[in-house]
């Protein structure tokens, strides 16, 4: 009985959320389009289309975690015949489904939209390690909130977040492997840029992991 | 459904006044003798009061003879016939003792008692002419 | 299974600046416990532990036979759990509310919800940011009462609610007790309403179980004499007797274990006893905190 609470309990969430999703797709298509519409609009698109993703991450975090936990709407959910740990499993899923797929069809679609257009292929590797970054962020900022009840330790990570987008640009940018590639017309892809790939990834699983260690521990919900 | 009135301005103890309530109805005769009386956790429900309420005042009308419980069937009012003229003399020497003990608090004779009993009928008496 | 609906033994739970201390409570099914205590004292605290919503440092906590926390998930299926700061989902109506909570457990009656919406004068349809305190509380109690759990833990379920509203619910509380399987625990600082409908009556104060016993007991044993003591009289020093207060001639003396003896024993001390009250589970629960104060900085 309890998985099948869970599962609705998910979906509720979801559900809760539709605009938040579906609104960032759409947002997000529309950066995309932009991006592709002239030089400076370039610029303006990608900045936006990370802006997009930045802010439907803290939105989701923020509505589905927070906001339950200060509105003690936590309460009523709690009542329910879940344990706590089913309860840090559900948050845990819909923080990551909830932007994973937006993230994903907007990954695909970027890749997508610089192949077909007129922005060099040797973008590409670049932008997918730029929002695989965005992943990693979602999964970092999900953990953290879960795992403590600390608006500080939250704040500090949205705005480290927010700030080291900057640097992980700038470095991608300036590393020899990746500037000679990217305004080329293939995609190439080197080890140091499967490397760096492989380490977000990496990151993230373990990120995932000691998050939900850490709020599996949690013996205080309130 | 039987359900009796708890005032919880009334100074006197809750299940003093389920018992009272329940006493004056077997003495008007509204429940009959031999008649079944609703069960401890019926009347509270009905009354709305905590059920250990109305188990206290269930036990106070047993001692009193104006209830019966019968193990397994429930509670039913006594056999007795003529209850109601019982039942009025029985309130009266429960009175009049309850009496007695505040006058010996208050240090008071029996003869002291007495007469105060007899100012109070008076004026009553006055009160009532008026 | 266990005989006890509930039963906490050896409770304890630290926190910065307050710390549950060695909580003992028992209750039996068909019974209503009272939970009273001042702000701050613990009783919501001890209502989390019981829920798992907070887990306790030491001790053993079963509800309706579970352990707690290990066996929240099964215990909170015959569980239903209100506070007064409980919140439903605002964006949402209560009719949402109603069937999600029908979707969970089996057990919800539908008709039964029918009747409480009218009986607390809701509708169906509204949200919940439109409605006042009072009716989010008694929307809540729906969710909870049309589902007939065993146990219905209450934190402060008629705080804040006018007396109307107060009515109509506990009445419902008291309805729940027809079934002798079933049992209510609440917290409350409306003393009325817990002397009114309590069987059993737990007082709580800084964290520690002050006393717990049925109410009956509890009023019959204390009183209060107003006694007259003229000059040269000292009073004698009783056991029973857990405070004095002296201005001038007049004494009044709190009891809470009272025997004839203890009048007597202040008229043979050459005082005049001119007053016997009993008293209101306020003024019990007022002088029973005083006297547990007094106790643990003596």
């Amino acid at each position: 009985m309890s998985r099948s609470i869970v599962k609705r309990l998910l979906l509720k969430d979801l559900y809760f959320a539709r605009h938040l999703i579906v609104g960032s797709i759409v947002l997000g298509f529309g950066c995309l389009g932009l991006s592709i519409s002239g030089p400076v609009s370039f610029y303006v698109g990608t900045v936006s289309l990370l802006c997009v993703l930045i802010v439907l991450n803290i939105f989701l975090v923020v509505s589905g975690v927070v906001n339950e936990r200060k509105e003690r709407t936590q309460l009523f959910v709690l009542s329910l015949p879940i344990s706590t740990g089913q309860y840090m499993r559900w948050k845990l899923a819909f923080g990551f489904l909830a932007f994973f797929v937006p993230w994903l069809i907007l990954t695909i679609a970027a890749v997508v939209v610089i192949d077909v257009s007129v922005i060099p292929n040797g973008f590409i590797p670049f932008a997918v390690i730029v929002l695989m970054y965005l992943l990693f962020y979602n999964v970092l900022l999900l953990s953290v909130t879960l795992a403590n009840d600390s608006l500080a330790w939250n704040t500090a990570i949205i705005i480290f977040g927010n700030i080291s987008i900057n640097f992980v640009i700038a470095y991608l940018m300036a590393m020899p492997a990746v500037n000679h590639s990217l305004w080329g017309r293939e995609a190439v892809w080197n080890t140091q840029e499967i490397a760096i790939l492989a380490v977000e990834v990496g990151l993230s699983l373990v990120t995932l992991g000691l998050g939900f260690l850490f709020a599996s521990r949690k013996r205080d919900f309130i | 459904m039987h359900s009796l009135t708890i005032s919880q301005a009334d100074p006197r103890p809750m299940y003093l006044q389920i018992v009272e309530q329940i006493r004056h109805r077997v003495a008007v005769g509204d429940w009959a003798a031999g008649q079944e009386i609703p069960s401890i956790r019926a009347l509270a429900v009905a009354t709305r009061v905590s059920i250990i309420t109305v188990k206290r005042a269930y036990l106070e009308l047993e001692r009193e003879g104006v209830i019966v419980t019968r193990q397994g069937k429930g509670s039913f009012v006594s056999d007795s016939v003529d209850l109601g003229a019982s039942l009025l003399q029985q309130q009266l020497t429960q009175h009049l003792s309850a009496a007695v003990d505040v006058g010996q608090q208050l240090g008071l004779t029996a003869g002291e008692l007495a007469s105060r009993l007899r100012e109070i009928a008076g004026t009553k008496a006055r009160a009532s002419d008026e | 299974m266990n005989e006890y609906m509930v039963e906490l033994a050896g409770v304890s739970k630290a926190y910065r600046f307050f710390s549950l201390q060695d909580i003992h409570l028992r209750l039996a099914p068909g019974q209503i416990m009272g939970f009273v205590g001042p702000n701050g004292a613990g009783k919501s605290t001890t209502l989390r532990i019981l829920m798992a919503f907070v887990q306790q440092d030491r001790g053993d906590v079963r509800v309706l036979g579970y352990r707690m926390p290990q066996d929240q998930a099964e215990a909170k299926r015959e569980i239903g759990y209100v506070s007064e700061d409980t919140r439903l989902y605002g964006g949402a109506t209560l009719d949402w509310h109603m069937r999600f909570i029908a979707s969970v457990y089996p057990s919800w009656d539908a008709k039964y919800a029918q009747t409480l919406l009218h009986r607390f004068n809701l509708e169906a349809q509204q949200t919940i940011k439109g409605l006042s305190h009072g009716e989010r509380m008694k929307a809540s109690l729906l969710l909870v009462l049309a589902r007939r759990p065993r146990l219905l833990v209450l934190d402060e379920p008629t705080t804040g609610l006018d007396p109307v509203a107060r009515h109509e619910i506990l009445t419902e509380f008291i309805d729940v007790l027809s079934d002798e399987r079933r049992a209510v625990i609440f917290s409350s600082q409306t003393t009325q309403d817990i002397e009114l409908i309590s069987d059993q009556i737990t007082f709580i104060d800084r964290g520690r179980i002050i006393e717990s016993r049925d109410k009956e007991t509890f009023i019959d044993r204390w009183r209060r004499l107003q006694l007259d003591v003229p000059a040269g009289i000292t009073l004698p020093t009783l056991a029973a007797v857990t405070d004095v207060v002296t201005s001038g001639r007049i004494a009044t003396i709190t009891t809470n274990d009272f025997s004839p003896q203890i009048p007597a024993a202040y008229t043979e001390a050459g005082a005049v006893v001119r007053e016997v009250q009993r008293m209101t589970l306020e003024e019990i629960f007022v002088a029973n905190v005083m006297r547990s104060r007094k106790e643990t900085t003596a």
